[in-house]
């Protein structure tokens, strides 16, 4: 028969274990599903920038809410929207209320780009796949179990990509590529390296890898990839665009361009747009073979292209923005416009951060200014639409944008 | 008082000639010397921790295969003592507690299940050696309680890893404090489950832990260098780090803290 000290010890060993169980599956917030869903920088894996079933602000635009109480924050990128909720990152990670900006939780971290959601088979919540100068980290998106009075959390982060080293400190405002995420993979650059590389959602485990120049120290510095049909393509400095087999990192294809910097990819059903230093093409997706070029005389070492509705949305990085027929690279319409952008479309407006302060607001149709919006601080980053609104990260705020009076 | 404790000062049947060559000795070499006879003369104290290792091994196979996430267990830094208060060796690779918070239930029960296996590989492991090295008969509330222990302090190490909670810079004069007074707690609670396998309790034997470390700081310091960069050295080894890391190290350590118990 057991010992009165057995029996107490026994009941702690279980008290013990039934605590860690419970703790382990505490009901954690959990993003649902909307057509509202931007849940990735530029929209999808194809990068299109374009979400059908969204709309924002079309005359002017107001804030709608602010929210700038998290004293840590410190943000460039584009924010992602899982249904009810805004994840906004910058030298952490912040969840929000869509409404009305009310914090649900905040994790402090070395993330600097945005997150991609990745759906998970194993877990409750999915997970975001973030970049930071020390490599790619899985975040629980339900943000884990909370620590009171630290922004921390007991499993806020799922995961370490490869190759997980400290952050390196850097001047820029958003140093990192942001990771693609499409099905239960995740597909991203390893910031200074010149590996891309193909990651398990759950895990965290290295699918496949691909290197570029291997006995380069010089990093090649990639732009964000684009996933369609099983294809991943993604170009890089100086010269280069590749197309792999999203499966097995198989190399289908790889174009050299000299004289010409391949700035980033967007995968269409007419084919792979890339643009560059001074222009933009459109590119064969089974061979890589040039279907149109066009020089548009520009000077671009940023920034990517939208499309939506067989039309494609650029700047040219100088000081003109263009709309480009997607089927053959003719003219739409142009307007002024400085400096390098990643534009977004949705409910026929175009919304492009110009010198990453001015947020501009385009007539997708006829390239009229509808309005233009500066920001008490800068940057501003990349906007994402919704239900009538625009979200931004800026700089130690994040702001909702909302049709002016 | 129950008759858990009657034995705390029982002669271990294996003290012999190495253990009285130990006894003219004193400190660091005296406690290494005497547990090598102790191992000498009763080789089948290797058996328990070659049993865990060989355990880890198959845990690090399954880990590494599975869908969940997983990190390495070996520090790749220049150098690095790993040690864990407990015998227990370094495997190769670790489940970070972050990868279990919401895991869906039948996940959670496999990796639950997975950890513990291998928190009972090791915590088995130590009270088989230390009983075995002791003379002392099996008593499965002592196993109770050093499970407990084992059980803590492994979850407080994880806990403390995943809130991010650790030193992350600052100048090296400070860096040099920290890892000061990390030692010097170490160092008190090195013979913590030593005492609770002696069969008093986890708080009780913590206190005596800190109290009779007094003046064998040098002794003890050395003695968790040696544990500390054998297990991450040996850790590296290909293939069977983890079997070498585990079965060696885990057995030294806890022979070693038998020896030392008794010199207190």
């Amino acid at each position: 028969m057991p010992s009165r000290r057995q029996l107490l010890a026994g009941s702690a060993t279980a008290a013990a274990g039934a605590l860690a169980a419970a703790a382990l599956v505490t009901p954690s917030a959990s993003a649902s599903e909307s057509p509202l869903d931007w849940p990735m920088s530029r929209y999808d894996p194809a990068g299109t920038g374009y979400n059908p079933e969204a709309s924002g602000p079309t005359d002017d635009v107001r804030v709608a809410w602010s929210h700038e109480s998290t004293g840590w924050f410190r943000g460039a990128a584009a924010p992602i929207r899982l249904g009810n909720t805004l994840y906004a990152v910058g030298d952490g990670l912040l969840a929000l209320e869509v409404a009305d900006g009310e914090r649900l939780f905040a994790r402090r971290g070395p993330y600097t780009s945005s997150p991609a959601r990745a759906r998970s088979a194993s877990y409750r919540t999915d997970a975001l796949a973030v970049a930071g100068t020390g490599g790619v980290d899985g975040l629980n998106a339900g943000g884990g179990i909370d620590v009171p009075g630290v922004d921390r959390a007991i499993g806020q982060r799922r995961w370490r990509g490869p190759e997980r080293g400290s952050p390196r400190p850097t001047i820029e405002h958003d140093p990192t590529v942001s990771p693609v995420a499409a099905d239960d993979a995740v597909y991203a650059p390893i910031y200074g390296t010149n590996s891309i590389v193909a990651l398990d959602a759950d895990s965290g485990a290295q699918r496949w890898r691909a290197t570029h120049h291997e006995d380069d120290v010089v990093s090649v510095s990639f732009g964000r990839p684009a996933v369609r049909d099983g294809t991943l393509y993604v170009a890089n400095w100086p010269h280069q665009v590749t197309a792999y087999a999203r499966e097995d990192g198989t190399q289908r294809w790889q174009r050299e361009f000299d004289a010409q910097m391949q700035l980033s990819t967007t995968a269409t059903d007419a084919g792979v747009v890339v643009t560059t230093r001074h222009g933009v093409a459109l590119l064969d997706p089974d061979d890589g073979g040039p279907i149109w070029r066009r020089d548009l005389e520009g000077n671009a070492t940023d920034g990517d292209a939208a499309v939506a509705e067989g039309t494609i949305f650029l700047s040219d990085g100088l000081e003109t923005f263009y709309a480009l027929d997607l089927e053959t690279g003719d003219e739409l319409w142009s307007a002024p416009f400085e400096g390098e952008t990643e534009p977004v479309v949705a409910g026929g407006m175009v919304y492009a951060v110009e010198d990453d302060l001015f947020l501009v607001g385009f007539d997708a149709e006829t390239g009229t200014e509808r309005f233009r919006y500066q920001p008490t601080e800068a940057p501003l980053s990349p906007p994402i639409v919704g239900d009538g609104r625009l979200y931004h990260v800026n700089r130690g705020r994040v702001i909702a944008l909302e049709e002016g009076e | 008082m129950t008759d858990d404790r009657e034995d705390e000062t029982d002669v271990a049947p294996n003290d012999g000639p190495a253990d009285e060559r130990a006894s003219n000795s004193s400190g660091f070499e005296a406690v290494v010397a005497n547990a090598i006879g102790r191992l000498r003369s009763d080789p089948v104290l290797w058996l328990p921790f070659l049993l865990a290792g060989l355990l880890s091994f198959a845990i690090d196979r399954r880990r590494a295969a599975d869908a969940l996430p997983v990190e390495a267990g070996v520090d790749d830094a220049t150098v690095s003592v790993a040690y864990a208060i407990y015998p227990s060796g370094v495997t190769e690779t670790v489940r970070p507690l972050g990868a279990l918070v919401d895991l869906r239930l039948p996940s959670l029960a496999y990796a639950l299940g997975l950890e513990a296996l291998a928190v009972l590989a090791v915590a088995g492991a130590g009270w088989l050696t230390i009983a075995r090295a002791r003379g002392d008969p099996l008593r499965p509330e002592r196993f109770g309680r050093y499970l407990l222990l084992v059980v803590g302090v492994g979850a407080g190490y994880r806990l403390l890893e995943a809130v991010g909670v650790g030193y992350g810079g600052g100048s090296l004069l400070s860096g040099l404090a920290v890892l000061a007074l990390a030692f010097a707690v170490l160092v008190r609670l090195f013979l913590w489950p030593a005492l609770v396998l002696r069969g008093e309790g986890v708080a009780a034997s913590l206190a005596k832990s800190w109290r009779d470390a007094r003046g064998q700081g040098w002794t003890i310091l050395g003695l968790i260098l040696l544990i500390g960069l054998g297990a991450w050295a040996l850790a590296h080894a290909p293939v069977v780090g983890t079997v070498l890391s585990v079965w060696l190290v885990g057995t030294i350590h806890a022979v070693s803290l038998v020896a030392l118990l008794e010199r207190t």
